[in-house]
């Protein structure tokens, strides 16, 4: 069974934390942060396009982890963690799609690139897109559960291949290693944790507002 | 001349700096949007 009311205190407990971490990660990136040389302004997109990958990996992974456990367990509570790691995960996705072109057109002149990492982290969004449409017009039955575990698990797969497509196949566009300035290294840190904590909200709330959730309060 | 290029240059980027963080703003919002509506939804039935 999965406690509602915990739930939901833990969601509020990380949406208020959310909200005064991202406020102040905001001000750090326009305030604090100094501005890289060669890219100038856009290279803040940085802040939050990177925290954003890192959320959606570790959203996919939760996915991934409870898909497995409904595939061997066969236990619906374990879908639904499955589901709302899957869902918010494709949010953060989406969010390091759009930045990463706005930042691409600013600083290289193209939107997209069909290199390594760029074209393996699409096949993660075609994944998990291909999840959510499982779930959404698919019947709600375990056939199409264990169905969609199997989409989250091949999709989680494909993470390790986006983290060593530089090393492996070299970029045009992402560096293997990046060097910071402290106070950009600080900025970087304090988003991260903003995303990580706005992205256990989304996880917690998605969780409680789940049809199978019953209510006991 | 140089300056005059680099100035366009430094606007542009800034241009698109906002850009980036108002749509992963817009995505962030409608999704909470969207967890608001399946919470009440929920609480109706």
């Amino acid at each position: 069974m999965i406690l509602k009311k915990l739930l939901r205190k833990w969601a509020t407990l990380f949406s208020i934390l959310a909200l005064f971490t991202n406020i102040l990660a905001l001000l750090m990136v326009f305030f604090y942060a100094p501005t890289e040389v060669q890219m100038g302004e856009v290279q803040k997109i940085f802040y939050y396009h990177v925290p954003c990958a890192i959320a959606s990996y570790f959203m996919v992974f939760i996915s991934f982890v409870f898909s497995i456990a409904f595939l061997v367990k066969k236990d619906e509570k374990y879908d639904i963690w499955a589901y709302a790691g899957a869902e918010v995960g494709l949010v953060f996705i989406l969010c390091v799609l759009v930045s990463g072109p706005i930042w691409g057109k600013a600083a290289w002149g193209k939107w997209w690139v069909w290199e390594p990492r760029l074209t393996t982290f699409l096949i993660i969004f075609l994944i998990y897109f291909s999840y959510i449409l499982v779930r959404i017009f698919g019947k709600q039955d375990t056939k199409t559960l264990k169905v969609a575990s199997v989409f989250s698990i091949i999709g989680f797969l494909d993470v390790p291949l986006v983290n060593r497509a530089v090393y492996w196949w070299g970029s045009i566009v992402h560096p293997k290693s990046v060097s910071l300035e402290p106070q950009m290294k600080l900025t970087f840190f304090v988003s991260l944790l903003s995303v990580i904590i706005l992205s256990l909200s989304f996880l917690f709330w998605r969780v409680s507002v789940d049809e199978r959730v019953i209510d006991n309060d | 001349m140089i300056s005059h290029l680099l100035q366009s240059s430094s606007k542009d980027t800034s241009f698109y700096l906002f850009l980036a963080y108002i749509l992963i703003g817009v995505i962030i919002f409608s999704y909470i949007l969207s967890l608001f509506l399946k919470a009440r939804d929920k609480k109706k039935e």
